[in-house]
């Protein structure tokens, strides 16, 4: 039978962290398992390419169960299939979320991750171009770069925005997350870097770790208590896997609570109800589940050189023998972040600034250029859950995300709305922008407002929270990310945030990654 | 009948009409895609469960002309036209951007829904569909004419019941998929005993919707029935099956059901939309026609009565020739041969026996042909006389012919009489015509075609095709009541949502290729997938039905090769 030290599940922005890290100490025997397969494609590597890979074979493809507070409607959930896992899918965008996130994680009895313990676990992964500083790494595995080729649309927006009464802000990763800038991304040379570039091709060279793709953990074997290894199966076959000192999940938020609840871990009702035997009844697996809605402003621009342009065959060309131009924008170039109201600890909201249309996640075209304007709820308070559909592993999971459903997510949506009007009417972008597109210039009330961004709101693909760190009643995991009530099985990516952080998601999973491997290194 | 439980799914589904009708249409491009996609993969169980069920020998070409052809390929086919639609819709495209549009010699707006695109123009090559639009739709107000339900502003909904019954399996999901699509209504269907071992396979197909609240299935007999029509929740009904269960659903039962009829008293007084058959009728044109045409046409004849043995609404049941043609006699030979050497089957569906009985007794002349499998056969019915056969639909293996005297021209004209007045219903009417007939009459033919008061009119094609056509409209011809309903009110499938469709005329060319191309018709379809005597149906009709779900040009080679070897 094959034997490994550690079994890490899902080869994503924290598990290929985690499996790499334990495999610096040549004494540990690692497996790294991922259900896709290579993350070598064009769409994956071409920045600007990066919607194009929804509803592929390197996308799970999720839809959420109608969703009550969005008039029934199923919400697209594209989660990466292959190595690197979102980190090869997303959008770039470098945020590490608002030093109160973590402060209050902290306070909350997450103890070991408030900003100062998880900072230098940032820095250590990090290797950002402009080099190191108290804040950032410039020898770390990610590579963090500014944008080669930002987009003079972007550059406008920042003004516009600016010009509503928000500071600029050249690093939201800094000092303060307040204000308004271009992102740094996670790019090297104009092409993505994802946690399969900067962490498992390196370890690759190591003798001590293996990668199996296209295999599917079935279910985590659990016996006397102790996790002992994994079901999977690859080319129709199952086999099992012993883990002789820890399984790790790293499956993402929503197939990490599918995965525990499959292998018995979960609300006891519930799986009975699915013919799962029930090894440990915790009502919090797949509870908690939140993520950042958003609703994209689409205004027709005037301006040339926008994205409408990238797929010609000039900025093909450029891309192809510089690594510069339009293809290597990651479409969310520019930003903000800011308070719609008062008394959040950190910024409510974040524009996430595309110099081109982007509507209903890329599927939809205009026949002219545009700018988008995406309102990211980063401060939501609606929390949903993910539960199973059946006890078939290949059985997609029931989610739901209950979007917009606390009135205070609504009127932060509505707000940001306005000011992207504001934000449109501002000097800079005079006679630079047209019409607006969507939600379109006759949804002036708030009840207008209210009806469309209900009907056409999607999110920022960031799930979290589903396993999160808590107490034996309040969470999944401890704040050594170990599962409640099982030995030796940890959970190590997005489903451990306590809360969901102000900002893009992959920058803190990968921290998560950095900080799992960590503690797992000083237990062993 | 557990009436509890009726009403727990009543309420449940009640309680999502408005939120069904209200749901982007970007979701339902998402339903229909999963429905799509859950239909190709239940087809081969679905197509065994029917090739179980009509007692089908396997590997016979009726799998494939009955099973697939009339089951999942005409499901997917509509969902793909559909799914085209809705996209379109959602992204304030020109409906009618692949559609060609003309006058009719009479002045009427036709609408080219087939070919629609350059696959449909490659594997349907010489074929055409057009469906003519009702008086008043102009090509200034069709836009404003189509999609109805999509130009409401905050619809509430409403739920309908459909009744499958039908002996085309595809009747039923299309029904569904018309009400739920077209009408924007949440659907309680009603399987029907003759169909329900179907149901789980219908199941699993719709299993996202029923899922999530806006699709039911239920099983049982007439009691179920009544209770659903009846039932407050209910707000529309939609029948397919026969007139007399039409009446019964409108006006109930017995004495009282024939006085409340005569009144127009009806018990349940919900919208209700039908779709019940009638007398179907092919007209033969007289032509120059060949040995190999005679025969050629004779089986599509013998294929429009005998496609499911008889038991189909669409059923061409009496053959109409020209009393002077000199091909009469031949015709007839070789239409005696078609029903003697079709395969054998049994008759599967409940009260075959009693109605080709029925028959027999109204007509003494009856024969009775196909050795051990019972086909009866009438010839040379008084025109002039109300016979059983033209007013009753056989629903069985039975055929019978008439003759009308005169030249093409004024054969033809006295045949549209013959059927606008004398044939029982308006569904579906055929005309077989040799290209040089029809060339020779010339405007009077499209006279003829324009003055035919039929939902579905096929020349040179059963207008079956009408039925698998998705962007084709589907039903009776506008214009029956509920005291005289006939083939029915309202039409389904009509992908591209007209709201005020006429009918619908498929056109086939008279040789199949690669005779067509000797016979200077130069088209390349050869003899169609449904007919009985294709060889290759079954493997063309699964063929169809992948490249319906999914078209690209590397299917084409292996579906040409198919097609041409049947």
């Amino acid at each position: 039978m094959t034997s490994f030290d550690y079994i890490v599940v899902g080869a994503g922005s924290a598990g290929a962290v985690v499996a790499a890290r334990l495999s610096e100490s040549p004494d540990n025997k690692v497996l790294l398992i991922e259900a896709g397969g290579s993350h070598r494609h064009m769409n994956v590597q071409v920045p600007a390419a990066f919607s194009k890979q929804f509803k592929t074979k390197l996308d799970w493809a999720y839809f959420s169960e109608p969703e009550q507070y969005l008039g029934g409607r199923r919400i697209f959930m594209p989660r990466a299939k292959m190595l690197g896992g979102c980190s090869s899918m997303n959008a770039m965008i470098y945020i590490r979320g608002n030093k109160a996130d973590y402060d209050t994680w902290a306070k909350d009895g997450a103890a070991g991750w408030s900003y100062a313990d998880v900072l230098p676990l940032f820095r250590k992964s990090e290797n950002n171009s402009r080099g190191a500083d108290e804040y950032h790494g410039d020898n770390g595995p990610l590579y963090v770069q500014d944008l080669r080729s930002p987009n003079a649309m972007s550059l406008k927006l920042v003004e516009a925005i600016a010009a509503t009464g928000l500071e600029a802000n050249d690093d939201f990763n800094g000092a303060d997350q307040l204000g308004t800038g271009l992102y740094q991304v996670t790019q090297r040379r104009g092409m993505r870097w994802t946690t399969a570039d900067g962490y498992i091709k390196p370890a690759r060279k190591r003798g001590n770790f293996s990668v199996l793709t296209n295999t599917l953990v079935l279910r985590v074997r659990i016996d006397n208590g102790a996790a002992v290894g994994v079901e999977a199966e690859r080319d129709g076959q199952v086999g099992f896997i012993r883990a002789t000192r820890e399984v790790i999940v790293s499956a993402g938020a929503i197939n990490t609570p599918q995965l525990l609840m499959l292998s018995g871990v979960g609300p006891a009702d519930h799986l009975a109800e699915h013919g799962v035997s029930v090894i440990v009844d915790n009502p919090n697996v797949g509870d908690h589940y939140m993520d950042h809605p958003m609703f994209l402003v689409n205004v027709e621009a005037t301006a040339k050189g926008t994205l409408h342009e990238a797929e010609s065959p000039k900025w093909l060309l450029t891309y192809l023998t510089r690594r510069t131009g339009l293809l290597t924008s990651n479409i969310g170039e520019a930003g903000a972040f800011f308070h719609t109201r008062s008394g959040d600890a950190a910024p409510d909201m974040q524009y996430i600034c595309a110099p081109g249309y982007f509507y209903d996640h890329g599927f939809r075209t205009y026949p002219a250029p545009a700018v988008g304007i995406g309102c990211s709820l980063v401060g939501a308070q609606s929390t949903g859950h993910v539960r199973l559909r059946s006890s078939d592993p290949k059985d997609r999971p029931a989610i739901t995300a209950n979007y917009l459903k606390e009135p205070e997510d609504m009127q932060a949506m509505i707000a940001a709305v306005e000011r992207v009007r504001q934000v449109v009417a501002s000097e800079p972008l005079r006679g630079l922008v047209g019409r607006e597109i969507h939600p379109g210039g006759d949804t002036s009330s708030r009840q207008a407002l209210d009806k469309v961004i209900r009907r056409e709101v999607e999110h920022t693909y960031h799930p979290a929270c589903t396993a999160r760190i808590g107490t034996e009643s309040s969470g999944v995991v401890d704040p050594q990310l170990r599962v409640h009530g099982v030995q030796r099985l940890r959970v190590a990516d997005a489903s451990v945030f306590p809360v969901i952080p102000h900002g893009n998601t992959n920058a803190p999973t990968v921290m998560v990654g950095e900080k799992a491997a960590a503690m797992i290194a000083a237990t062993a | 009948m557990d009436t509890q439980h009726l009403d727990q799914l009543l309420a449940k589904l009640a309680d999502h009409t408005t939120m069904w009708a209200r749901l982007p249409i970007k979701d339902k491009i998402q339903y229909l895609t999963e429905v799509r996609q859950a239909t190709l993969a239940n087809a081969q169980r679905w197509v065994d469960a029917e090739t179980k069920a009509k007692q089908l020998q396997a590997g016979s070409p009726l799998v494939g002309a009955e099973a697939w052809l009339a089951g999942p390929y005409g499901v997917v086919a509509w969902l793909s036209a559909s799914i085209q639609t809705l996209t379109d819709l959602n992204t304030d495209a020109d409906l009618l951007e692949h559609v060609k549009l003309r006058r009719s010699v009479d002045g009427t707006l036709v609408a080219r829904v087939l070919p629609y695109d350059v696959y449909e123009e490659l594997l349907f090559h010489g074929v055409t569909a057009d469906v003519w639009m009702q008086d008043g739709v102009t090509e200034q107000n069709l836009r404003q004419n189509m999609a109805g339900f999509y130009r409401r502003e905050d619809p509430e909904g409403k739920l309908a019941l459909v009744l499958g019954a039908g002996n085309v399996s595809a009747i039923v999901p299309l029904d569904i998929l018309d009400r739920m699509i077209n009408c924007g209504e949440v659907v309680i269907c009603k399987m029907n005993p003759v169909n329900e071992y179907l149901g789980p396979i219908f199941e699993d197909v719709f299993a996202q919707l029923i899922r999530d609240g806006y699709l039911a299935f239920v099983y049982g007999g007439a009691d179920v029935g009544e209770y659903l029509t009846r039932h407050d929740a209910v707000q529309a009904i939609h029948i397919t099956g026969s007139a007399r269960t039409h009446d019964l659903v409108v006006y109930g039962p017995g004495e009282d059901g024939e006085r409340r009829k005569a009144a127009d008293d009806r018990v349940v007084g919900k919208p209700i939309n039908s779709e019940l058959g009638g007398v179907g009728g092919t007209i033969v044109l007289p032509g120059p026609w060949t040995d190999a045409d005679f025969r050629y046409q004779a089986d599509h004849a013998v294929t429009q009565k005998l496609h499911n043995s008889g038991h189909n609404c669409v059923a061409s049941q009496v053959l109409i020739l020209p009393a002077d043609w000199d091909g009469r006699a031949k015709m007839l030979q070789q239409v005696r041969r078609g029903l003697d050497d079709s395969e054998p089957r049994p008759a599967y569906y409940p009260g075959t026996e009693q109605r080709l009985s029925a028959l027999q007794q109204a007509e003494p002349a009856a024969e009775v042909l196909g050795g051990g499998a019972k086909r009866v056969f009438v010839a040379d019915l008084d025109p002039g006389l109300d016979h059983y056969g033209f007013r009753n639909e056989f629903f069985a293996p039975a055929m019978v012919t008439t003759s009308l005297p005169g030249d093409a021209a004024e054969f033809l004209r006295h045949a549209v009489e013959f059927c606008n007045d004398r044939l029982y219903g308006t569904l579906s009417v055929n005309l077989i015509v040799h290209p040089k007939t029809r060339r020779e009459l010339g405007e009077e033919f499209d006279r003829a075609i324009a003055a035919l008061r039929y939902g579905g009119i096929g020349i040179n094609a059963w207008s079956a095709a009408a039925f698998l056509i998705p962007r084709a409209a589907w039903g009776a011809y506008p214009g029956h009541t509920y005291t005289d309903v006939q083939s029915g009110i309202g039409v389904v499938h009509n992908a591209l949502m007209f709201d005020k469709p006429l009918k619908t005329v498929v056109s086939a060319p008279f040789h199949p290729f690669p005779r067509s191309i000797t016979a200077g018709e130069n088209t390349l379809f050869p003899k169609p997938p449904w007919f009985l005597t294709n060889k290759t149906s079954e493997s063309t009709a699964r063929k169809l039905t992948e490249f319906a779900a999914a078209p690209s040009a590397a299917k084409l080679p292996a579906l040409f090769a198919s097609a041409l070897r049947g």
